[in-house]
């Protein structure tokens, strides 16, 4: 898994930003992230995931429109490259292998 | 999203920073989210919340990958670059002398004063450091006593495993030791267990560690001692005497380095303790006699034997009470070597400690005075950087980005600095010497540039070019090309509010620290000036050893007489102790007190019947010992003592002295006098008559030809006792060392107030240098319209005069309420007078008014027509 390189955090920021597909640009990501997690973000910790992301190839972004909220400033919107799609679903399987593989210890919380 | 909450704004503060420090192709974006973030949560809190929310999440933004690099974005040839900036700094420097002048002193003053509490501090925490083993060291002490009794250390070693070993001190004591024709005064010589050696790993450089301290009267000297007594000669095997003692150099050990509270000339082997002190003493368990150190295996045993110390002390006192009375009553510690220099001052300590509250004021000292000068230097680097806008303006139309002008001011501010501070070092191996006469310290300067030092004085620099760079840069960086260009004929107003700020700070802690100087001078003078109950003035202290102790007990009576006549003295006593001297503390009870009923300790000085005279000590009632009434056990008790031991009618009832096993009556009652320091209130004190245990003849002066009369004492003394050598202190000498350490503080005090006052009016002094450089046209038309030289100069001084009254009037309250902390140390001081703060008001104006007024005088004598034609 080392050679993606793809934090935990990265990781569910760039499903999130699957998941909002037209909508997912800063704030928005962060706000679907918090409701999630049940945890406050700071803006930061999203931003800097997501330019990471830009520089590893998993995302690509271009402009969107502004609004009177954003005090005038454009958003960018983001969308996850195919590359990201597939080191997403490498490591779905990576774990659900780890999981099939783990002995039950009767601890499984269902 | 509701529109009502449309018109509030996040803070401007945060945008600012963002946009300073961010790459520029995020911002858009980044700005935006914050926005957007921010209207969020006014839906959700209150606006200062979201506004605080605002804030910290723009804190939270500073990282590395959203951040720009300090270094531009475009190749461009540095080098010539810096060379540039190197040429224009210079020739700046150049330009303005004065200036240049002015602020590089500042800091150098400044980094000086800095330097040396830094090293000063970094020498008083490195007490004891020097002994390998310091950190499992600890000393044993017992109720308040830095001394323990000499089988205490047997009896530890034998119930903890965790000692190692345990190393004893025994104070020798009379001090005078001689070679051949030469004598000399030794102080601090002990008798020592002979595993002192590898307990505190003293170095053997001459001497067979397995023989130094084989036999009764060995010694081991320092080298230093080697040196003075014996020369170039090999001291082994060499006889020293003491009395009529004679002493067998065994070897010789490396000098102790200062930084220990262990003050050692030389050791003697801890078997002429038991062969010269009779067993009784030797084996007391109530005998505070010996300095006892503990070595453990590890640090971390010693939480373990405090656990363990309640059963040693039940086992050990068994016979004397219930285990309660016994844990009450026995209360043992195990104290850190490393602690006693800082934290410890207990009765009989070995010498004068330091103490940890002087540590923390000398911190703040330091500090203070590091802001001031960097307060200076900005305030100056500011209003002169204001000249330079245009140099700015072109910078920033050709294309300079932000991060480069402030590279270059910050570079600038630090080559200054870097001046300074070289200067600095300088000033501070002068100063050095001097400081250390002050200070009572012997640091040198090849020590005070140790790694260690080397660190903390690169560290300084830093801080300093850190600190007085940063702002001036930002600030100069921030001018708009625009504006730069525009205004860079006219800079404004002198004084923004940071700079006048910066200012009142700056006087805050002149103020304060003159008027804490005043306070602590005051309370010495107190101290100097205070009625003790007796008169210390004029009164010689001569040392009574040997032989001359002898013929004194058996014939004094004779000797004083002879003396008297002979000389112009008034009056002779003598006394076991001195004022201000340790007393021994023992239990005295009047007859019919019933024994369980346990009363408090007394002090305890043994005097003859002419004590009280010599020191016109007052009587208040009964009268004074006297040979007529052959007073073999005869008490004169303090009016404190008197209230203690509850006697209604103290004279002529009789007490017993449990301790010396003495049963006599009470002959008088005295006024209470101070015999031991201010910082304590009064105590109970019992006089004993006994002219046998006689340490000290007390020679009372009478005044005049005082040289005479002391070296006709000499001569009349060495008539009794040939070859003696004489030693004597004024009392009124002895009494100050007992306020040596505020002595001390009082001169640094007045010594860093001095360099506080200096700088912070340097840092005026420019200041208004400017104000008057940049109102030159101002004075002129007002002058050629009429207005008279006086209008002008209280025109140009007014602002500061008021800034510096601002700044008196936050020192006062702060000083009234830090002094009064200090003062609680006492239990006699002075009470804070209004004066002190007028006095110090009064200087601080003074000093600004003549600062300032330079200039104002200057600019308003200025003929008008020579500021107006430049035009």
């Amino acid at each position: 898994m080392k050679k993606y390189r793809l934090g935990e955090f990265q990781e569910l920021v760039l499903m999130t930003v699957i998941v909002l597909q037209e909508d997912a640009y800063g704030v928005e990501i962060q706000r679907n992230l918090e409701e999630r997690l049940n945890e406050r973000l700071s803006v930061g910790a999203i931003q800097t995931a997501l330019k990471r992301m830009v520089e590893k190839g998993f995302l690509t972004s271009a402009f969107g429109e502004a609004t009177q909220k954003r005090g005038g400033k454009r958003k960018r919107i983001y969308q996850a490259t195919p590359y990201a799609h597939r080191v997403l679903h490498e490591m779905k399987d990576i774990r659900s292998s780890l999981w099939q593989a783990m002995p039950d210890l009767g601890l499984s919380s269902t | 999203m509701s529109g009502t909450n449309n018109y509030i704004i996040p803070p401007k503060w945060p945008l600012k920073f963002l946009r300073f420090l961010l790459k520029e192709e995020y911002l858009e974006e980044i700005e935006g989210d914050m926005e957007e973030r921010f209207r969020d949560n006014l839906e959700l809190f209150s606006a200062n919340k979201a506004r605080r929310l605002y804030a910290w999440d723009t804190l939270k933004l500073l990282r590395p990958t959203l951040m720009r690099g300090l270094r531009g974005y475009y190749r461009v040839n540095h080098t010539a670059m810096l060379k540039s900036y190197f040429t224009v700094a210079w020739r700046n420097l150049l330009k303005q002398k004065a200036y240049s002048t002015l602020n590089i002193m500042g800091l150098c003053l400044g980094i000086a004063c800095v330097l040396l509490i830094a090293i000063h501090l970094n020498d008083e925490l490195s007490y004891e450091s020097s002994f390998p083993k310091h950190e499992c060291i600890y000393r044993v002490s017992f109720e308040g006593w830095a001394k323990s009794a000499p089988p205490m250390a047997e009896i530890l070693a034998e119930f903890y495993p965790e000692i190692q070993q345990t190393a004893r001190f025994y104070y020798m004591y009379p001090r005078i030791l001689r070679y051949k024709e030469f004598q000399s005064e030794e102080d601090h010589g002990y008798m020592a267990d002979s595993t002192a050696f590898s307990v505190f790993d003293f170095k053997l450089v001459q001497g067979d560690p397995q023989q130094i301290f084989r036999t009764p009267h060995s010694m081991v000297v320092t080298e230093s001692m080697a040196r003075k007594y014996f020369g170039d000669e090999n001291p082994l095997g060499k006889v020293l005497m003491n009395n009529s003692t004679e002493f067998q150099v065994t070897g010789v050990v490396e000098d102790l380095p200062s930084n220990t509270h262990l003050r050692i000339n030389f050791l003697v082997s801890m078997a002429t303790f038991y062969k010269d002190i009779p067993e009784n003493m030797t084996d007391s368990r109530g005998w505070m006699a010996t300095y006892t150190y503990a070595l453990f295996n590890e640090q971390k045993d010693v939480k373990k034997a405090r656990e363990r110390l309640p059963e040693l002390l039940l086992d050990y006192y068994k016979e004397w009470g219930t285990p309660e009375e016994i844990l009450a009553k026995m209360n043992w510690t195990f104290m850190p070597l490393d602690d006693i220099h800082l934290h410890s001052s207990l009765i009989q300590e070995m010498g004068p400690n330091s103490d940890i509250i002087y540590i923390y004021v000398f911190a703040a000292i330091g500090l203070f005075i590091l802001l001031i000068a960097s307060i200076n230097f900005i305030n100056i680097f500011t209003t002169q950087s204001l000249k330079r806008m245009k140099e700015v303006g072109i910078r920033r139309a050709i294309g300079a980005k932000k991060n480069q002008l402030l590279g270059q001011f910050l570079g600038e501010a630090f080559m200054v600095t870097l001046m300074a501070s070289t200067l600095a070092i300088l000033l501070f191996t002068l100063v050095l010497p001097f400081y250390n006469q002050l200070a009572g310290k012997q640091i040198v300067a090849s020590q005070a540039f140790s790694v260690d030092n080397l660190l903390i004085i690169v560290g300084i620099i830093l801080t300093v070019g850190l600190l007085s760079g940063l702002y001036p840069a930002f600030f100069v960086s921030g001018f708009s090309p625009l504006k730069a260009l525009a205004g860079a004929k006219k800079p404004r107003s002198s004084a923004g509010i940071m700079r006048k700020g910066l200012l009142v700070f700056q006087f805050v802690v002149a103020v304060f620290m003159v008027v804490s100087t005043l306070v602590v001078y005051q309370q010495m003078q107190y101290f100097h000036d205070k009625k003790l109950g007796f008169d210390k003035d004029q009164v010689v202290a001569v040392n009574l050893f040997g032989d001359l102790k002898q013929k004194f007990a058996e014939n004094g009576a004779a000797l004083k007489a002879e003396l008297i006549q002979s000389l112009n003295i008034s009056h002779i006593g003598t006394a076991s102790n001195l004022p201000g001297d340790g007393l021994s503390v023992e239990s005295v009870v009047p007859d019919g007190v019933p024994e369980d009923n346990e009363l408090p300790t007394v002090k305890v000085l043994r005097v003859d019947e002419n004590y009280l005279s010599t020191l016109q000590i007052e009587l208040k009632e009964g009268r004074n010992f006297s040979r007529q009434f052959n007073d073999s056990a005869a008490f004169i008790i303090n009016e404190t003592a008197a209230k203690l031991l509850n006697i209604d009618d103290p004279v002529g009832s009789y007490v017993t002295n449990q301790t010396r096993n003495l049963h006599g009556p009470i002959v008088g009652v005295i006024k209470d006098y101070h015999f031991s320091s201010l910082h304590n209130p009064m105590e109970p004190l019992v006089l004993e008559y006994n002219p046998n245990w006689n340490n000290f003849l007390l020679v009372k002066l009478q005044g005049g030809k005082i040289p005479e009369t002391i070296s006709g004492l000499e001569a009349n003394i060495q008539k009794i006792v040939p070859n003696y050598l004489f030693n004597y202190q004024f009392l009124d000498d002895r009494i100050n060392l007992l306020y040596q350490d505020e002595a001390k503080m009082s001169t640094l005090f007045k010594f860093f107030a001095l360099f506080a006052i200096m700088i912070a009016c340097l840092g005026l002094f420019g200041l208004s240098a400017h104000a008057s450089e940049i109102r030159t046209k101002e004075v002129a038309i007002r002058k050629a319209i009429g207005a008279t030289i006086t209008q002008v100069v209280q025109l140009l001084s007014r602002e500061f005069i008021v800034l510096v009254m601002i700044g008196n009037l936050v020192a006062w309250p702060l000083a009234w309420w830090a002094m009064n902390q200090w003062l609680d140390n006492f239990t006699y001081h002075v009470a804070i007078h209004w004066g002190v703060f007028a006095v110090a008001s009064g200087l601080s104006l003074l000093v600004a008014l003549l600062t300032v007024s330079y200039h104002a005088i200057k600019t308003a004598l200025a003929n008008p027509v020579d500021s107006l034609r430049n035009e």
